[in-house]
């Protein structure tokens, strides 16, 4: 990734948020729906870091100052 | 001897538990009844007869003689069950357990080659008696209550029942739950209050989950519109100072958009919590006003 990115490169930051997101939702309410209800305050817990993960890997693999 | 005796009763038991349900002299008029007898040229006399099937054969079995009056291939497609009711017998010496299915069978008999559909009530009834002399029996007796004109018709009705009986219920009740240990002051079904409460918590179910998937847009995209503000500002910033800005704007970014999903999950929790809240007031108030004994189903959130 450049130094800043691009709209274009943001807007696939912002699908891969939500890819992500979604993922992590559908895979709560596919394997662990009663959990997912019993555990709702854990649930925001795992829904903010997912979305908090692919932001942290943009910084990681932006490239360094020449 | 003792099983023909125990069967005989069980019978005995099952037509009276169909005759709480709909009377002999309701169904001998009902369009079940008529095209029963358009189809088999028999009726039925519940007073002294009772439909027994037994695997393909559905047999109309005089209650007092047990000997069988008539009898037609029948053919089951599909069985509902609904709420059983059990007991115990407590007789010296003896252990008597007797246990009832309800179930809503669809099928159909062939009677001269062509078939006829129907919608039976069906009563499996069990008895066993465990004790010196102990044996067990079951007698499934199958009651004829809807005639359909062909299997489309009868899919579709199967269909209709399957989804309204699993809108209400977890096992506990629905739109056929019988309970014999728990009526209201009037006689009224009070697992209907708690098939309805059970129905309007999965409602509640439904809407976090719809709360969910929404946070997911509001935690992705908070973080979203955040960067696109901040990275704006880096670019006046000349190199490599703009780097840094720009990483300091993903990682604002990425925390805005955790904290967004965070703060919209605890909302719908507040939602979900305050929709539980309303559906067990108004679940009690319902059981207390009707003179029901107070049930409160299990579970962590309920």
């Amino acid at each position: 990734m450049n130094s800043i990115p691009t709209t274009i490169q943001s807007l696939i930051m912002l699908a891969i948020t939500l890819g992500i997101g979604i993922l992590a939702v559908l895979a709560l309410r596919t394997f662990a729906p009663d959990w997912a209800i019993a555990n709702r305050n854990l649930v925001s817990i795992i829904i903010g870091s997912v979305i908090l993960v692919p932001w942290l890997v943009a910084v990681v693999r932006m490239r360094k100052p020449v | 001897m003792g099983t023909k005796l125990l069967s005989t009763g069980i019978v005995h038991c099952v037509v009276i538990g169909i005759a709480s349900v709909a009377s002999a002299s309701d169904w001998s008029g009902s369009p079940a009844a008529r095209a029963w007898e358009r189809a088999t040229g028999t009726t039925i006399d519940l007073a002294t007869e009772a439909p027994i099937l037994d695997g393909n054969m559905l047999r109309i079995i005089d209650r007092n003689s047990g000997e069988v009056g008539a009898e037609f291939v029948a053919f089951v497609t599909n069985s509902i069950p609904i709420d059983g009711v059990r007991g115990n017998l407590d007789i010296s010496g003896f252990d008597v357990g007797v246990s009832e299915q309800y179930s809503l069978t669809s099928g159909f008999i062939v009677v001269g080659g062509e078939p006829a559909y129907f919608a039976f009530m069906q009563v499996d009834a069990g008895a066993s008696l465990d004790g010196t002399d102990g044996f067990s029996t079951t007698v499934s007796l199958a009651m004829p209550v809807l005639a359909f004109d062909n299997p489309k018709d009868q899919d579709e009705f199967m269909g209709d029942v399957l989804t309204a009986a699993n809108g209400g219920t977890d096992g506990s009740g629905g739109i056929f739950c019988m309970d014999e240990t728990w009526r209201g002051t009037n006689g009224e079904e009070c697992c209907g209050y708690l098939a309805a409460y059970n129905a309007n918590i999965e409602g509640c179910r439904r809407d976090w989950w719809k709360h969910l998937w929404g946070c997911v847009a509001v935690g992705a995209g908070g973080g979203w519109t955040f960067a696109q503000w901040c990275l704006k500002t880096c670019i006046p910033v000349p190199p490599p100072g703009n780097a840094a800005c720009a990483k300091g704007c993903l990682i604002a970014s990425g925390v805005i958009g955790l904290e967004a999903a965070i703060v919209c999950v605890l909302a719908a929790n507040d939602a979900y919590e305050g929709c539980l809240a309303r559906e067990r007031a108004a679940y009690i108030l319902n059981l207390t006003n009707h003179g029901c004994e107070l049930r409160l189903p299990e579970g962590n959130d309920r």
